[in-house]
């Protein structure tokens, strides 16, 4: 056949497609497209008589009806769940507008006047309404125009009959492949059962990953074009640890995959049997496993992993894809719920590692060199009525618990009097005006510049704990852009240079007395695990889901046989040589779980 | 039929975003009397109109100047005044920040 379309050439049986994205929440999922269809709809066109007129106006109010009555169901659900009322809010302005004379009185008059039938009357008012939203400079209000398509959308939905939410429960064994999902359809979809999430955008911190992730089933996000091909039932698979799609799956892909996700379960099951058990050597060193999280609903998944506490909150996602500063109730907010949620458990909060493009403030440049512009304090020292702001909301969240200031990016002495400094001036404006506060909040600091490295034992006689951060650690001792393909290769924790900067901070903090943590990507590989114990780190700080892993590796070594371990890791000079040497003891010692 | 007339200031720090278009919008509609929005240089909007109010674009700090017509133009007008003072009720503004009580 000559005039297949490409649809069916891609549907024929036996050829699978295979679709890379993003892992957004991990494990294996098999089942069948459940497709949740969230692109614009082509709006009919066509003249009424005069007679229809009147009908076609109540067709127009029971679809404005029926979208109050799934605003209204919406809205009840939301207002059960605390962390909902900015959605609640957003939804009540969305109910403002479906009534909005703006909006109604108009769409009647080219009913009646023009002919119009309803969808294409009440496409034209909108495309009215939001020329007068097209002169405004301010660029949030500018952008509610995005709310008023949501809106007329809905009505037009209404009026052709389509499916506006996802009222119906989706099938048994369904994977969810959406474009993108709003909140409202990740809260609905939520209380159903679904075995895995696929969209076409998206990214780890999207709602649908955050979702998935707090109901522990596997997602994928940014699978462009997935929404596109999939048809609603088709088999696919989902692998939310590696980020990838696999769709119309042969026969032989699905048994491999029903063998990975069994491997994935059984693992993740014998991991959680030992997660109540302290992170403590066979002969009785004991550290802590902390959590590396963003936002607090994944401290739920930290705990379940068995970490003892956060040990890197970021927040930047409080300024980043919005349109003004986050004002200091907003923040205190969030660190509130947090210590709330934490009940107790020690929370590290760092202040915010933004650059001033990321930041919404008008005026901001471009810089040449971002990763050594001005960012992290530097920015914030830069603009420090910003930054007052969060440490004002950090001082008053640290009434609700065991909280922990830690300053990013940290050069050298002078900032970091700079930035206490500034701590200091927020606690005296609290206290002057009665605002209750936290004045003793733990000071620390992310040792993430090899300057900080060098000097560090000057700067911990003026803080209250170190935080090694070897992602930026690494970067810029080795002078290596890790996004720059030509030379990732040679981005290598076990470099010597690497280990002696790590002893030398870790010497640094025991001197001084104070706790010494690592917070990179490096504490969450098991490999590095004997080394960093070696060096007498307090704690380790990961993603929930490497803490499991890392905390059996600790378990079954002794210090004894760790420090033996890194003399001789440190005795070598080549990148290469230490790498054979610790993985080579390291798969010998635990085959089951560091092989392959 | 009664007009009143005042000027408000905005003294939120979001302004008269969607939260507070809500709770402007839900309040006006609890009048019979017709009550209008303008800045200056702007042409009146409806304050019933939730994408009237949001047309405004008043950020902290601008003067709106409302016009209540009708029977119940007075109480309108003194129920808005009410919301203009209090930041409408933001909670990011004014609880738990008395800091912020002092400028007035």
């Amino acid at each position: 056949m000559t005039d297949r379309t490409e649809d069916e050439v891609k549907r024929a049986p036996g050829r699978s497609a295979f679709i890379d994205g993003m892992s957004a929440s991990p494990g294996v999922a098999i089942g069948r497209a459940f497709t949740v269809d969230r692109r614009r709809i082509r709006t009919p066109k066509y003249h009424i008589s005069a007679e229809q007129a009147e009908a076609e106006i109540e067709r127009l109010e029971a679809a404005i009806d029926m979208s109050e009555r799934q605003l209204q169901d919406i809205e009840n659900r939301l207002s059960r769940d605390s962390d909902s009322q900015e959605h609640v809010l957003i939804v009540r302005a969305h109910r403002l507008m479906l009534r909005d004379e703006m909006l109604v009185d108009k769409a009647r008059d080219l009913i009646i006047e023009e002919h119009a039938n309803a969808e294409w009357a009440l496409r034209r008012t909108v495309r009215r309404i939001k020329k007068s939203f097209d002169l405004i400079r301010d660029e949030y209000f500018r952008e509610r125009r995005s709310d008023i398509d949501f809106v007329s959308d809905r009505i037009i939905r209404n009026l052709m009959g389509h499916i506006v939410d996802l009222e119906e429960a989706p099938p048994e064994n369904s994977i969810v492949v959406a474009h993108d999902l709003s909140p409202a359809d990740t809260i609905m979809l939520s209380r159903h059962s679904i075995l895995g999430i696929v969209t076409d955008v998206g990214a780890r911190t999207s709602h649908s990953a955050i979702v998935a992730r707090a109901l522990e089933i596997p997602a994928v996000v940014g699978a462009a074009g997935v929404s596109e091909i999939a048809g609603n039932g088709d088999r696919i698979i989902i692998d939310g640890t590696r980020g990838h799609v696999v769709l119309w799956p042969s026969q032989r892909e699905v048994r491999t995959y029903r063998a990975a996700r069994r491997r994935y379960l059984a693992h993740e099951e014998e991991l959680l049997a030992e997660r109540d058990l302290p992170a403590k050597t066979k002969d009785g060193h004991r550290v802590q496993l902390f959590g590396n999280i963003e936002f607090d609903k994944e401290l739920d998944s930290v705990i379940t992993h068995g970490g003892d506490g956060i040990g890197l909150y970021r927040t930047e996602f409080l300024y980043v894809g919005r349109k003004d500063l986050p004002t200091e109730e907003e923040h205190y907010e969030v660190y509130r719920r947090l210590l709330d949620r934490a009940d107790g458990l020690p929370v590290i909060i760092r202040t915010f590692d933004l650059g001033g493009d990321k930041v919404p403030i008008p005026g901001r440049a471009r810089e040449p060199n971002p990763a050594m512009g001005l960012r992290a304090v530097r920015f914030s020292l830069n603009r420090p009525d910003i930054f007052k702001t969060q440490l004002r909301a950090l001082l008053r969240a640290g009434v609700h618990g065991d909280l922990r200031i830690m300053f990013p990016l940290i050069s050298g002495p002078a900032e970091l009097e700079e930035v206490k400094a500034c701590l200091k001036e927020a606690s005296a404006e609290l206290a002057g005006q009665d605002v209750p506060h936290r004045e003793d909040v733990p000071v620390g600091i992310m040792v993430e510049l090899p300057s900080a490295a060098v000097v560090a034992d000057r700067l911990a006689a003026s803080c209250d704990f170190f935080s090694i951060g070897t992602n930026d650690l690494i970067q810029y001792a080795l002078g290596i852009d890790r996004q720059n393909r030509d030379v990732a290769y040679l981005y290598k924790p076990s470099h010597l240079a690497i280990l002696r900067l790590l002893k030398t901070i870790a010497e640094a903090g025991k001197e001084a007395g104070i706790p010494v943590s690592i917070c990179g990507e490096m504490a969450g590989d098991p490999m590095n695990v004997p080394l960093l114990l070696a060096m007498g780190l307090d704690s380790f700080s990961m993603n929930a889901l490497s803490i499991p892993m890392v905390k059996r590796i600790i378990r079954a070594m002794t210090l004894d046989e760790c420090r033996d371990l890194l003399r001789r890791a440190m005795e070598l000079s080549s990148i290469d040589e230490i790498e054979k040497l610790v993985r080579g003891e390291m798969i010998a010692r635990f085959p089951e779980e560091l092989a392959g | 039929m009664k007009v009143q007339e005042a000027y408000l200031e905005v003294v939120n720090d979001l302004g008269l975003h969607a939260r507070a278009a809500v709770k402007l919008v839900v309040e006006a509609n609890k009048f019979d009397s017709y009550v209008m929005l303008s800045r200056e240089g702007t042409p009146e909007v409806n304050a019933k109109s939730i994408m009237g109010v949001l047309t405004l674009a008043a950020g902290k700090g601008s003067v709106v100047k409302v016009r209540c017509e009708g029977d119940d133009a007075e109480e309108a007008l003194e129920a808005l005044r009410g919301l203009f003072r209090s930041g409408f009720e933001d909670e990011s503004q004014a609880k738990e920040k008395p800091g912020t009580e002092a400028n007035d």
